[in-house]
């Protein structure tokens, strides 16, 4: 028998494969993660104390500018205001935003750039079932992260006592998810479509940081309101997603970006030449 | 006799760049047909859209009696192919690597892998992020080779091998030949092609510009003699001999192409003292010129073979 390597079952095919190549990226991702959470969830007691100072400063904010960033809550004694504020507003999403946007592109247009695309496809697996074995490993990447998330905030607020309800949790980290991944897909279509890493990285990017824009622009000023509309952040639910809990029609629209863009990716794989 | 490799009017543009024209290829059972053409000549062009890597711009091919563009998927399991330029996983170890193509193909036997590795000289434990450029290469040789294919597509098998590696490739390709498999293979090197293939494609500015049984080559191989004399050079001597040209004479050096066998060359030398004498393997453009002559090189240049003639 030949050497076999580490876990030689993680070698059965492309999904796997993936997988593997991402176990330790995957791990410091969590532990980050897990990290700040802790940190910014037992930070809140404190917090807690000088809330009501703080309240009359916050309140002293221009309207439009406050419910931009915070939403329409202002009291930070309030764990459900405290946590949107520190984390769901900005930091959470902007972090699984980003692991998502570069496991994305190290699916399809990774192998391409590296060179190692064109030995994957002289075995008999059609592009097709590589593409969404390639998927798999983002949708899988991504349910870790915000999975590592959703858990240390369960733990961080079943130890600090900070009384978020349970389902209001697991509402706001599906809409987390989901926004994660609508990001990701058409990030990994671009991938997919192009097999150029940069373009897919600075598409996912730049969708990410426009819609965080528009939606922010949308509250700033009342006549582009509408604007909104545009934002996959708005869908996830803006600077309060913890208050808005999950809200299944917002879900479907996240959802079936992600949904356009798969179906982008493999009708534009399917089609195109593969570089060397 | 059926074609396991057949393509009619093949076509390639690459946007408005030529990839292959009109490329009709039949390569049939059995063959170890050898696709020869300088760099940019459409080589790789043609073998990727043969394993459906690349789409044609026009023109159908056919591989093992299948559609490359349908059939895709059963084509590779039933091919062996070894891409002119790819990459490994840096991190995962030869052995690593192996599998995982195993896996993708599903069906291999591990002890005929081992035994290919070992009959390169193959180190299995190296990550392949540390190989050599040649030791990259028998990992892909191994993996074209790794399921007794029908077919093997070996796009320049032998690019970046040492010779001792080299001659142990060749016996595999005669030894896939004696077992009926059929092999296709690229290169630049006429006596590679010379030494394992039976049939010869010439590619030339992305036309297959002939297709000849390798047996029939030697007869119009030129090779190209350089003799030094302790004397003056007797360029006049050699000027007359049948199949002789180009001739290049300073004082004790001679230099010309010869068309045919060497025969009259070294019994006309003999009558002089021979210092040194070097005699090159015929290269790839003298052939085709002897072959087709002046006018075809333009003719496959696109200019229209009325024009050169
Ligand atoms: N991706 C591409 N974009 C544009 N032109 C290309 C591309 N790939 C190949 N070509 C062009 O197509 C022609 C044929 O290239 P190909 O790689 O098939 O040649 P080859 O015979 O394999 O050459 P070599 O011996 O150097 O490997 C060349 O003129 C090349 O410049
Ligand atoms: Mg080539």
């Amino acid at each position: 028998m030949p050497p076999r390597g580490k876990g030689p079952t993680m070698l059965r095919d492309a999904f796997f494969k993936g997988l593997r190549d991402q176990r330790r990226s995957l791990l410091i991702w969590v532990a980050a993660v897990a990290v700040y959470v802790v940190m910014m969830c037992s930070l809140f007691p404190s917090i807690r104390e000088g809330a009501a100072d703080m309240q009359g400063y916050i309140e002293s904010m221009p309207e439009a500018f406050r419910r931009a960033f915070m939403g329409e809550s202002t009291d930070f004694g309030n764990a459900v205001t405290y946590l949107n504020g520190e984390l769901f507003s900005l930091m959470t999403p902007l972090f699984v935003m980003i692991f998502g946007i570069a496991l994305a592109a190290a699916q399809i247009a990774g192998e391409e750039e590296n060179g190692t695309l064109s030995l994957l496809l002289a075995f008999p697996v059609s592009r097709a079932r590589l593409l969404f074995q390639k998927y798999g490993v983002l949708v899988a990447g991504t349910v870790v992260l915000c999975g590592a998330h959703l858990v240390t905030m369960l733990l961080a607020n079943a130890a600090i006592g900070l009384d978020v309800a349970v389902s209001d949790l697991v509402g706001a980290h599906a809409s987390l998810f989901l926004l994660a991944l609508a990001v990701a897909t058409v990030a990994f279509a671009v991938g997919a479509a192009t097999g150029r890493r940069g373009l897919t990285i600075a598409v996912g990017a730049g969708l990410g940081i426009v819609s965080y824009l528009l939606n922010v622009v949308a509250q700033l000023v009342e006549s582009l309101g509408w604007l909104k509309k545009l934002s996959v952040f708005y869908y996830y639910g803006g600077a309060e997603p913890l208050r808005l809990g999950f809200r299944p029609a917002y879900a479907a629209v996240l959802l079936a970006v992600a949904a356009g863009a798969l179906l982008v990716a493999w009708l534009a794989f399917e089609r195109r030449d593969v570089r060397v | 006799m059926t074609l396991v490799i057949d393509t009619e009017h093949l076509t390639k543009f690459y946007g408005s760049s030529r990839g292959i024209v009109d490329v009709d290829l039949d390569v049939e059972v059995g063959d170890v047909f050898g696709f020869l053409g300088p760099n940019g000549a459409g080589k790789t062009t043609t073998i990727r859209i043969l394993l459906d890597l690349l789409r044609p711009s026009s023109g159908t091919a056919t591989v093992l009696g299948l559609d490359a563009r349908a059939d895709g998927v059963s084509i590779r399991g039933r091919v062996g192919y070894l891409p002119g330029e790819y990459a490994l996983y840096p991190r995962l170890t030869g052995a690593e690597t192996l599998r995982y193509y195993a896996n993708l193909r599903g069906g291999v036997d591990w002890p005929y892998v081992d035994t290919l590795a070992r009959r390169l000289d193959f180190d299995q434990a190296r990550r392949a992020g540390d190989l050599s450029t040649g030791n990259k290469r028998k990992l892909g040789l191994i993996q074209a080779f790794m399921h007794r294919p029908e077919l093997l597509i070996l796009d320049e098998p032998t690019a970046g091998l040492d010779p001792l590696v080299q001659r142990e490739f060749y016996a595999m390709v005669d030894e896939a030949h004696a077992a009926g498999q059929t092999i296709f293979l690229s290169s630049h090197v006429l006596p590679e092609v010379q030494r394992v293939c039976s049939r010869v494609g010439f590619v030339r500015e992305g036309r297959l510009v002939a297709v000849e049984d390798v047996a029939a080559l030697g007869k119009k191989a030129v090779h190209h003699v350089e003799i030094e004399f302790a004397g003056a050079a007797p360029a006049s001597e050699f000027e007359t001999l049948a199949g002789v040209g180009a001739v290049r004479a300073t004082d004790h050096r001679l230099g010309f192409t010869v068309t045919g066998t060497l025969d009259a060359i070294v019994k006309t030398a003999a009558r002089h003292e021979v210092v040194a004498m070097t005699s090159h393997e015929p290269d790839l453009e003298d052939l085709f010129l002897a072959y087709y002559g002046e006018g075809a090189a333009d003719a496959a240049a696109g200019e229209g073979a009325d024009d050169a003639a």
